[in-house]
C-alpha cells in the first residue's frame, strides 16, 4: 500500500478530483440531513454520473457521499428525532435529550468528531489490512451470523432504559413486522392479507421515519404550545468548547467504537448498523454512568457515531478483496468498479495497486472533510430549532410523508409510515422502548435466514450451532448478556422484570 | 394513550396465538423440517408467553382500562392530532390522483387551521413549502413525485 503511495497522490491530488470530491461532500450532506433520504439513495442517484467518469473519480464520488450522508443523517436525528439511517437509531433519544438541554452543538459536535475519528480509523485499517481482515470474514457461516445477529438483538433489549419484559416485547413486534412478506427460504407470504405492496416485506425507511416522527408530532399537536428557549449555535468552532477533553477522557471509548465498527463492518451483510447498535451496548456495559443512557450520555454517542463510520470503511474489505458486498452502498461501489474494469478480488491489489490505493486515500480525505463541511451543516441545519415547534410540526409531516413515498416510488409507503407511527405512539405511552422494535425490522430476515439455514444444515440439531470456534464465542457472549438479567432477577430483585 | 397491563397482555396472547396458529399452516419446504413457519411459530409463541407474563405481572393492573394523555382532552389540541393522522391517510389512498402538491398543500392547510390561529401567512408557508418541496424533489433529486390534476403545471 506505502509503495503506491506516490502513485495514489498523483491521482488524487488534482483540481478535478478536489471539485468531485467537494460537490459529491455537499450533495451528501444535502441528501443525508432531509429526513427521509439515505446514504444508500444517494449513492445511487450518483451511478448515472459515474458513467462519465474515470475509475478513481468514480468511487471517490460514491465514497465521499456516503461518508458525508451517513454523518448528517445525524443531523435530523438530533433535531427533529428523525434517524437518517438505523444506526443513528441507535442514539437518537441521546442527542435529541442533549438538544432539549440546549446542547445541540454539543452533541453534533460529539457526533461529526466521533464520526471523522471512526471513518479515519477504519480507512487506515481498510489500507494496512484489507487482505487479511478479509480471510477471518470468510470463516463466518450461517451459525456465526445467527449467534452474531442474536448478539445484537440481545443488546438492544438489554440497553433499554425500561423494564426487561417490555424491551422483549417490543424486539418481537420488530421481528413479527419483518416477518410480513415473503419468506427468504421458500419464497412464500406470509401476513400480507392479498396485499402486493406488502409481498416485499414492510418498507424499512417508512417504517423508521413513522416510529420515531409520527409519536413526536402528535406529542407536539396535543401538548400544550410552549416554547423552548434555544441557544444559537452561532460560531461553529464554539462546537468545540470542551470537546477535546471529552474526547481525550473517552479515548478508550472511541478506539472500542472504531474497533468494533471496523470489525462489524468487515463481516458482509452486518454493516454500520449492527456495529453502532452493538458498540452503543457495550459502552453502556462498562460505562458508570449507565443511567445516562437514553437520557443524553456522551460517552455513548462517542461510542455508537465512532462505529458508525468505521463500519462504512470496514464494508469495503470484503468488497474489495471478494467483491461480497458489507451492505448496499458497497453492493453499488462493486457495480461501478466492474463497469470501469476494475474487477474486484486478491489480483485488483496487484493489477490496480495505485488506483486501489487513491481510492483508500479517498476515503481518509473523505474522513476528514467531515468535520469543516459538517460544522457548516449543522451550523445552516440548525436554524430549525428556533422556530416554535408547532408551527414546525406540518412542515416535518409534509417531509415525512416525501421521504416515505421517495424509498419505493409507493403510497404505502405512507401508509406504513402512518401505521407504524401510530403503533410507536402507542408503545412509547405504554412504556415500550421503540429501538429494539426498529432493530427487530432492521434484523429480522438476517436473523430468520441464518436461523432457517443453520437448522437445515444441522437437520433440527442444536449442536452444530456452537461447534465451530467463533460461533461458540458469539454464543458465549450471548449467553453471559443474557445471564446478568436473569441473576438479578434470581436474586430476587424481580421488580425489574416488569 | 396508557392501556392497562392486563388487557395489553391479553392482547399480545391473542396475537401470539393468532400468529403461530397461522404459522402451522404454512407448507414446509421439500424434505425439511424447517420451512416459511418455523420462525413465526417462535416468534409468535414468545409473544404469547410475554403477553402471559404481561396479564399476570404487569405493573399497572389495577390501572383502569384506558388513561386518554391531558392534552387529548383539548378539543382544538385533538382536532389538530387527528387532522394531522386521517388526513395522512386519506393523501395515502388517494395520492396518485391527488398527487403531492395539491394534496400535501391541502393537508398542511388544515392542520394549520386546526392548531393555530387563522394566518393567510401561514397558509401561504403551507402551500410555498410544498411546491418548494415538490420542485426540489422531482427536478433536483428526480424523485417521481405524483403531481396530480397539476401535472403540466409544475
Amino acid at each position: 500500500m506505502l509503495a503506491n503511495l506516490d502513485a495514489a497522490m498523483t491521482l488524487v491530488f488534482t483540481w478535478n478530483m478536489a471539485g468531485i470530491i467537494l460537490a459529491c461532500s455537499v450533495f451528501g450532506l444535502f441528501v443525508g440531513s432531509i429526513p427521509g433520504l439515505s446514504a444508500t439513495m444517494a449513492t445511487a442517484m450518483l451511478v448515472p454520473l459515474t458513467f462519465f467518469m474515470d475509475p478513481v473519480p468514480a468511487v471517490a464520488a460514491i465514497v465521499t457521499t456516503a461518508a458525508m450522508a451517513i454523518f448528517a443523517s445525524d443531523i435530523p436525528a438530533a433535531l427533529l428525532r428523525i434517524p437518517g439511517t438505523a444506526a443513528s437509531a441507535a442514539y437518537i433519544d441521546d442527542l435529541n435529550a442533549l438538544t432539549r438541554n440546549n446542547k445541540v452543538g454539543r452533541a453534533l459536535g460529539i457526533s461529526v468528531t466521533a464520526s471523522a475519528i471512526g471513518g479515519i480509523f477504519g480507512s487506515l485499517v481498510l489500507m494496512m489490512a484489507a487482505p487479511k481482515l478479509a480471510l477471518v470474514s470468510l470463516n463466518f457461516t450461517s451459525f456465526e451470523y445467527f449467534w452474531l445477529a442474536l448478539l445484537g438483538l440481545s443488546a438492544a433489549v438489554m440497553l433499554g432504559s425500561s423494564s426487561l419484559l417490555r424491551s422483549l416485547m417490543a424486539l418481537l413486534i420488530g421481528l413479527m413486522i419483518a416477518m410480513v412478506g415473503m419468506d427468504t427460504t421458500a419464497g412464500f407470504p406470509r401476513y400480507t392479507f392479498g396485499s402486493t405492496s406488502l409481498l416485499d416485506g414492510v418498507a424499512f425507511v417508512p417504517a423508521l421515519i413513522g416510529m420515531f416522527a409520527i409519536p413526536e408530532l402528535i406529542r407536539s399537536f396535543i401538548g400544550k404550545p410552549v416554547h423552548v428557549p434555544v441557544s444559537k449555535v452561532g460560531n461553529p468552532l464554539r462546537m468545540f468548547d470542551g470537546l477535546g477533553k471529552l474526547l481525550w477522557q473517552s479515548k478508550l471509548n472511541l478506539f472500542r467504537g472504531s474497533t468494533i465498527g471496523t470489525v462489524i463492518g468487515i463481516l458482509p451483510g452486518a454493516g454500520s448498523d449492527i456495529g453502532a447498535w452493538i458498540s452503543y451496548a457495550v459502552s453502556k456495559r462498562f460505562s458508570k454512568q449507565k443511567a445516562l443512557y437514553g437520557k443524553g450520555t456522551e460517552e455513548g454517542l462517542v461510542d455508537a457515531c465512532a462505529a458508525n463510520n468505521a463500519a462504512l470503511s470496514g464494508a469495503y474489505v470484503p468488497a474489495m478483496v471478494f467483491g461480497i458486498p458489507g451492505d448496499s452502498i458497497t453492493a453499488i461501489v462493486i457495480g461501478v468498479l466492474y463497469m470501469k474494469g476494475l474487477n474486484p478480488g486478491p489480483m485488483v491489489f496487484l493489477t490496480s495497486a495505485d488506483k486501489i490505493s487513491a481510492i483508500f486515500l479517498v476515503f481518509l480525505i473523505a474522513n476528514l472533510l467531515i468535520i469543516p463541511l459538517g460544522l457548516l451543516a449543522i451550523t445552516m441545519a440548525s436554524q430549525v430549532l428556533r422556530v416554535p415547534k408547532r408551527l414546525l410540526a406540518p412542515l416535518i409531516l409534509g417531509f415525512c410523508i416525501v421521504g416515505s413515498y421517495s424509498i419505493n416510488a409507493a403510497a404505502s409507503g405512507i401508509m406504513v409510515m402512518l401505521v407504524l407511527g401510530l403503533l410507536a405512539y402507542m408503545m412509547e405511552e405504554n412504556g415500550f422502548p421503540v429501538a429494539p422494535t426498529i432493530l427487530g425490522i432492521v434484523m429480522g430476515q438476517l436473523v430468520e435466514r441464518n436461523f432457517v439455514t443453520s437448522l437445515i444444515k444441522s437437520d433440527g440439531g442444536v449442536l452444530p450451532f456452537v461447534e465451530r470456534p467463533i460461533a461458540a464465542g458469539l454464543a458465549l457472549l450471548v449467553l453471559l448478556v443474557w445471564s446478568v438479567p436473569v441473576l438479578v432477577w434470581l436474586r430476587g430483585n424481580s421488580r425489574a422484570w416488569a | 394513550m396508557k392501556v392497562n397491563d392486563m388487557a395489553l397482555g391479553a392482547f399480545f396472547l391473542i396475537l401470539g396465538s393468532w400468529i403461530t396458529l397461522t404459522a402451522w399452516a404454512f407448507p414446509a419446504m421439500p424434505g425439511q423440517a424447517v420451512g416459511p413457519g418455523t420462525f413465526p411459530k417462535v416468534i409468535g409463541s414468545l409473544i404469547a408467553l410475554g403477553g402471559l407474563a404481561l396479564v399476570f405481572g404487569g405493573g399497572n393492573r389495577r390501572a383502569p382500562l384506558l388513561v386518554l394523555a391531558e392534552g387529548w382532552h383539548n378539543n382544538r389540541n385533538a382536532l389538530a392530532a387527528a387532522v394531522a393522522l386521517v388526513g395522512t391517510a386519506l393523501l395515502a389512498l388517494g395520492f396518485e390522483v391527488i398527487g403531492f402538491p395539491l394534496g400535501a398543500s391541502l393537508l398542511l392547510c388544515a392542520l394549520y387551521l386546526a392548531s393555530q390561529k387563522f394566518s393567510p401567512r401561514l397558509l401561504a408557508l403551507a402551500v410555498g413549502f410544498v411546491l418548494i418541496v415538490h420542485l426540489m424533489m422531482t427536478r433536483l433529486l428526480l424523485v417521481p413525485l405524483p403531481a396530480g390534476p397539476l401535472k403540466g403545471w409544475l
